[in-house]
């Protein structure tokens, strides 16, 4: 054999190639070549290696680079003239084909609204607190609570100890301002009105805030100025909303405005009005309160708790270019200096971190006590999913349809080429055809996005708005989702039909590439995997709904409403209240709450047996309730007694699992005593009865144990209706409600949409993939559809030759169906497993749920073959009844 | 006297591919180069020479045979045209009247004074 000759770099040749101008090249590379010959001789290969690139990296000079102007101009193949031929060719092969391409654009248009509207959707998601000025900088501090004791579950809180955030601020330079934000005005339970008159209103997300929060938060004032605006004690600050439902048009500022909660009312001057649309928060307040106004906010201002009490959102603000990471190694030391003894009291492992502000509305899975309504990342990302998928089907629908049909416009490529052609001309033509149906599809989707707009709004529990013109963001995304839809569309086919050789397309000897026949049963195969893997989503999510719905909770839910009594005064006629809302017959039963099932917790206390301590203490739940509460809910007293009037707060009833948790006993534990507290400072509480566990949250989450003390001034009234005339009732009750607690509005919901709320996310999921199920089918479908009148037509002599031969038209039916059944089938196969292994999933997010179930797949499937059959059989039956005469006629 | 301008090293360069005759490329200039002159130059600069030469008309070139060590590229053989020759007289002529005008022991002597 012959020893290898040395050789040059490779990847200098090819930069030489690469750089140096067509015409130079031979001779430049020749003398290159000689020279490395001799040096290879002279010196070696790896000197001679050497030399060559550096010789080579000496050409590049301008001479080399600067190319020489071809001598002859080449054919300009984007000339005006070819570019409207292309137009034109697009144009009338669309209107040729009509059924074909209205298949096309139909499909891609409903694909397109979709996708639009959730791009739109997860846009706007994306945009929360990004309009606080060094939004980046803004941090909410996060507790994350372990108890020592073990057989506790921890928590995580965006809430944390008031005492925190100050302190950091003195402790860390890199802290330049801090704000704390109280949830106090929660619930319905605010009645605000304008001093000196009597017309009262409701309010919730009523926040007690520092005076530094416009020092931290971005908000555009309407009437004031943010600055110095909640300096003095006893100020409020109205969003335009609550400022418009007070005062109507006049003027707000410097006004006196009243705010009663269910502990007092106080009265507050106004000082600013800011425009609640400007910007979206994960705070969205309706008003906000100078912390420093007695009250609770006294109370959290003086607090000095830095184990216990988080019930404050802290947030602080670094100086430019601080990594958080720094701030957040410093705290476990800062939080020892502090708050080492307490936190050993409690028995408590604390840590906090520092959660990014513009964090919050996506990224708090896991993080309990939010301000406002947070969304979840992962339902975002389900959302594109779904929509890519969609839009992939409507595409995949052109993709089927244009290479089936590619025969047609192979003697179209065959001139083409024939006169001089290039192929990437080709596929230009064939991309630009696929981007005219895409846009033309974006141009009847805009319109009907715009039309849907209420309703889809409906599905995501939004308000958003499609304003293209002024917005430039979505104009952008409009036209990336033409592109790329265009692009996905257009490129397969574009390679494809391009690719033909003339010489056989116009020989007549062209025939139908075997593998892209089965290329387009695979993605029929893709598209219908998809729809079912949908379907039996819905069906599960339904089964899941309905499984919550039907649950027996532990209590009765039918036929309860529920009444808030919103201040003091009300609470304190609950009794009188009860008393005369009992003589109507049409109420049954009335039991008073601070909790009802379904409403959080927000108190609860550790708690332990006689010989224990507050660091072996379990953490209950503490409820206030008076003697009707658990006969109106029909709770079952497993032990001991009901309450009666003469119980006090010392007097509890525990409930099962709270029994367990003390691992007290059910039958000995009446009568026995519990604690809390430690030191001087322990309260004693008598267990006077047991009662059956019931939901007293979501399905979603572990039963709470909870401990009811007895109260004869509860928050919540409960009324059991025994009625169906609710109208009469609620007519009667409020006549009396007026009589005795007229200043406060009467505000009643029922239990079980009460509970129900609880489940919004997942029904809002069931909506929204309910919809585009019927979407993916109707796609899917469309291009089924379209596939079979292709094959219809193309096989129309041979179903003439057969009937002539004698098939019936069932035969000939049934073959022509057949040949689309079995790429749904296949879809049957690969999209079950699939779909029971995502469904798992989801129901792994409750605690009660049921199976994914066996009889969701026949349903899916028995679902999907008809819907297909029904589509396909529609063309073959037509196809089978045909007279042969008209189709044989012709040769 | 208006001409075109040459630099020292296209001077150089013009002559050798006069010098080498029929044979004038690439390498063989640069080689020559270095044989007569003791200049090691890169075949990067001979090339961009030759380059502007031509493009300045005092070159002519056509491409020749090819060879094996250069791997079947054909070389491009120079030689010097009516312009290129008469723009070399010219240099010379200038020189020599130049040297024909220098008073006698108006420079330094050197190589007979220690």
């Amino acid at each position: 054999m012959k020893p290898k000759k040395a050789a040059p770099p490779r990847w200098a040749e090819r930069l030489l190639t690469f750089f140096c101008a067509p015409h130079l090249l031979e001779e430049v590379q020749g003398d290159l070549h000689e020279r490395f010959e001799r040096q290879v001789l002279l010196f070696g290969v790896k000197i001679a290696r050497r030399q060559y690139a550096l010789n080579v990296l000496s050409f590049i000079r301008p001479f080399t680079l600067k190319r020489k102007k071809p001598e002859y101009p080449t054919t300009f193949l984007y000339s005006p003239t070819m570019l409207r031929n292309y137009l034109k060719i697009a144009f009338r092969n669309l209107v040729r084909h009509k059924m074909f391409s209205s298949l096309n654009i139909l499909g891609l248009t409903t694909g397109t609204v979709c996708c639009l509207y959730i791009l739109v959707f997860v846009k706007d998601q994306f945009g929360y607190d990004i309009h606080h000025k060094d939004a980046e900088n803004i941090y909410r501090l996060h507790t994350h609570i372990e108890f020592n004791s073990g057989d506790q579950p921890g928590f995580n809180s965006g809430t944390s100890s008031p005492i925190i955030a100050p302190t950091m601020k003195k402790d860390f330079p890199e802290v330049m301002e801090y704000t704390r934000v109280l949830n106090f005005f929660t619930t319905k339970n605010n009645i605000l009105g304008v001093e000196g008159k009597t017309a009262t209103f409701t309010e919730d997300k009523g926040f007690l805030v520092d005076s530094t929060f416009f020092k931290v938060f971005n908000y555009r004032f309407v009437e004031g100025s943010p600055e110095h605006s909640l300096d003095a004690p006893y100020t409020v600050v109205l969003s335009t909303r609550v400022a418009k439902k007070l005062f109507g048009n006049e003027k707000a500022i410097n006004k006196r405005i009243k705010v009663g909660n269910n502990v007092n009312t106080t009265t507050y001057t106004v000082t600013g009005v800011y425009d609640e649309n400007f910007g979206r928060s994960h705070l969205r307040p309706s008003f906000l309160v100078n912390l420093n106004s007695g009250g609770f906010g006294e109370f959290a201002r003086n607090n000095t708790e830095w184990a216990g009490n988080n019930f404050i959102y802290g947030y602080v603000k670094l100086k430019p270019n601080t990594d958080p990471q720094s701030v957040e190694a410093k705290i476990p030391s800062f939080l020892k200096r502090y708050g080492e003894k307490r936190l050993a009291e409690l028995g408590m492992n604390k840590q906090i971190f520092l959660q990014k502000i513009t964090d919050i509305h996506l990224h708090s899975k896991g993080i309990t006590n939010q301000a406002d309504k947070v969304s979840d990342i992962s339902f975002l990302y389900i959302l594109l999913t779904i929509a890519a998928f969609i839009q992939l089907i409507a595409c995949i629908n052109f993709v089927n349809l244009t290479t089936a049909r590619s025969v047609r416009r192979a003697k179209e490529v065959g001139v083409r080429k024939a006169v001089g052609a290039f192929r990437s001309v080709l596929i230009g033509q064939f991309l630009g055809e696929s981007m005219l149906i895409a846009f033309i599809s974006i141009f009847l989707a805009l319109p009907i996005v715009r039309l849907l707009l209420p309703f889809l709004n409906s599905l995501t529990d939004s308000s958003l708005e499609l304003n293209i013109t002024q917005n430039l963001d979505i104009l952008l995304i409009t036209v990336l989702v033409a592109l790329s839809t265009g692009l996905l569309a257009g490129i397969y086919p574009a390679l494809y039909l391009s690719s033909f050789k003339p010489v056989s397309v116009l020989k007549g000897t062209f025939k139908f590439n075997p593998a892209s026949v089965v290329l387009r049963k695979g993605l029929v195969v893709f598209q219908f995997s998809i729809a079912i893997v949908l379907i039996i989503g819905v069906l599960v999510i339904s089964k899941q709904l309905n499984y919550m719905q039907n649950k027996d909770l532990g209590f009765d839910q039918k036929q309860k409403i529920v009444v808030s009594l919103s201040n003091e005064n009300a609470k304190s006629k609950f009794t009188a209240l009860k008393n005369e809302l009992l003589t109507q017959n049409q109420i049954k039963n009335i039991g008073g709450a601070r909790y009802y099932p379904s409403s959080q917790f927000f108190e609860d206390m550790l708690v332990f047996k006689a010989g224990g301590s507050m660091d072996k203490g379990q953490l209950i739940k503490n409820n206030v309730a008076d003697e009707g509460f658990f006969k109106t809910l029909g709770i079952k007293l497993i032990a001991g007694r009901n309450f009666t009037p003469a119980d006090t707060n010392q007097q509890v009833i525990l409930s099962e699992k709270s029994v367990k948790d003390l691992k007290l006993n059910v039958e000995t534990a009446v009568g026995t005593q519990v604690f809390t507290g430690s030191g001087n400072d322990i309260a004693t509480y008598t267990i006077i009865g047991i009662h059956k566990d019931y939901i007293n949250n979501s399905l979603k989450d572990e039963i709470t144990p909870v401990m009811t003390h007895y109260n004869s001034q509860p928050d919540y009234m409960i009324l059991e209706a025994q009625t169906n005339d609710y109208t009469s009732l609620f007519a009667n009750a409020e006549k009396i409600w007026k009589k005795l607690v007229p200043e406060v509005p009467f505000q009643y919901s029922f239990l079980d949409e009460d509970i129900q709320k609880q489940y919004v996310e997942e029904k809002t999921l069931r909506k929204i993939i309910n919809s585009f199920t019927f979407i993916a089918i109707l796609i899917s479908c469309l291009g089924l559809f379209g596939l079979a009148m292709f094959t219809a037509e193309q096989r129309t002599k041979e179903i003439g030759v057969r009937k002539v031969l004698g098939a019936s038209v069932v035969s000939i039916t049934a073959l022509l169906s057949k040949e689309f059944l079995k790429p749904v089938l296949i879809a049957l196969v690969i999209a079950s497993p699939l779909s029971y292994y995502a469904m798992s999933k989801w129901l792994e997010g409750f605690v009660y749920r049921t199976d994914v179930g066996w009889e969701n797949f026949v349903f899916a499937g028995i679902a999907i073959f008809s819907i297909s059959l029904f589509t396909v059989s529609y063309q073959a039956i037509k196809a089978a009844l045909l007279n042969p005469v008209t189709t044989l006629k012709t040769e | 006297m208006k001409r075109t301008y040459l630099g020292e090293f296209e001077e150089i360069v013009l002559l050798t591919v006069a010098v080498l005759g029929q044979g004038a490329y690439g390498v063989a200039i640069t080689d020559e180069l270095d044989r007569q002159t003791g200049r090691a130059v890169s075949i990067s600069a001979v090339h961009a020479a030759l380059h502007r030469l031509e493009e300045k008309g005092m070159l002519s070139s056509h491409m020749g045979d090819a060879t094996a060590e250069r791997g079947g590229r054909r070389k491009r053989l120079f030689s010097v045209t009516a312009l290129g020759s008469r723009t070399l007289q010219e240099v010379r002529e200038q020189r020599n009247r130049l040297w024909d005008s220098i008073a006698p022991q108006s420079l330094p002597a050197f190589g007979i004074v220690m």
